[in-house]
């Protein structure tokens, strides 16, 4: 292998779907769920990655921001929370379950990648015409165009956390407050 | 340069392992690893699409922000599903919980 190629596009592309893909299998396979927590959240990063190779940097910043700083340090938090006990109880799987889903999802990937060999998509390549991904005109498009949307997402944001924070709210028991 | 098809191969790849976790985990954590996995394959997919257009912008990426932004909440929410769960049904085996009133 030429020292050239190490640091090609191509390389890097590979290096980080390799890392993916691996961390999405082991995130779901991992004994510990701890530890698929942790593995869940390198492939975040990894996907912050190629949101980089595509030219969305400040999506890439926005992904690392709200799945590694918020999305798995809430789970790392109920796993904390949770008794130990609990997250034992699953380790009997059933073998006929597992073959059925690898079968399910090996047949939806298959089929997927039959309509992909019918796409012209193969031979697709960024075109090298400038355009401007800056964050002023990110923030142009959401003010302007998705201005309605942007403001019901807030609504939902609201709504959503205030309905966790309802669920997760910890009742008194009646004999404790005599 | 990287052709279009290699961002759609590795989406779908995700989306797979997304559905073989579904399908199979009994554990309501794994579930929601699992959603989330299908969430950032979806968004790969968008961004790559918006990329690679013959005249190529940002039109794809506030979609993608509001995607993710829904994905937060929907995090939030069914942790605190799995917190409520764990302690009124004592555990979290989606095979066990029968009953949807606590």
């Amino acid at each position: 292998m030429q020292i050239s190629y190490l640091f090609t596009t191509e390389f890097i592309f590979f290096v980080i779907s390799i890392i993916v893909i691996l961390s999405a299998i082991m995130a779901l396979e991992a004994k510990e769920i701890i530890y698929g927590a942790f593995s869940l959240g390198v492939m975040f990063l990894g996907i912050a990655g190629l949101f980089i190779l595509l030219d969305a940097n400040y999506l890439a910043m926005f992904q690392i921001s709200v799945y590694i700083g918020a999305v798995v340090v809430l789970i790392l938090f109920t796993i904390m929370v949770v008794p130990r006990e609990i997250w034992r109880h699953h380790a009997s799987r059933i073998a006929p379950e597992i073959i059925a889903g690898t079968i399910a999802s090996l047949m939806l990937i298959g089929s997927i990648f039959i309509l992909y060999l019918l796409t012209p998509a193969w031979s697709i390549i960024p075109s090298n015409a400038p355009f401007d991904w800056s964050v002023r005109r990110i923030a142009q498009s959401i003010v302007i165009e998705y201005g309605i949307a942007l403001q019901i997402l807030a609504l939902v944001l609201f709504a959503g956390l205030l309905g966790a924070l309802a669920l997760a709210k910890v009742e008194p028991k009646k004999e404790e407050t005599r | 340069m990287i052709p279009l098809i290699y961002f759609l191969i590795l989406a779908m790849i995700l989306f797979g392992i997304g559905i073989y976790g579904l399908s199979v985990k009994r554990n309501a954590m794994r579930l929601l690893f699992s959603i989330e996995m299908l969430m950032n394959s979806a968004n790969l997919n968008i961004l790559a699409f918006a990329r690679y257009l013959f005249v190529p912008g940002i039109e794809g990426q506030p979609i993608v922000l509001f995607s993710i932004t829904i994905a937060a909440v929907e995090a939030a929410v069914a942790l605190a599903i799995v917190k409520v769960v764990s302690r009124t049904c004592e555990t979290i085996d989606l095979h066990e919980l029968k009953q949807l009133k606590g």
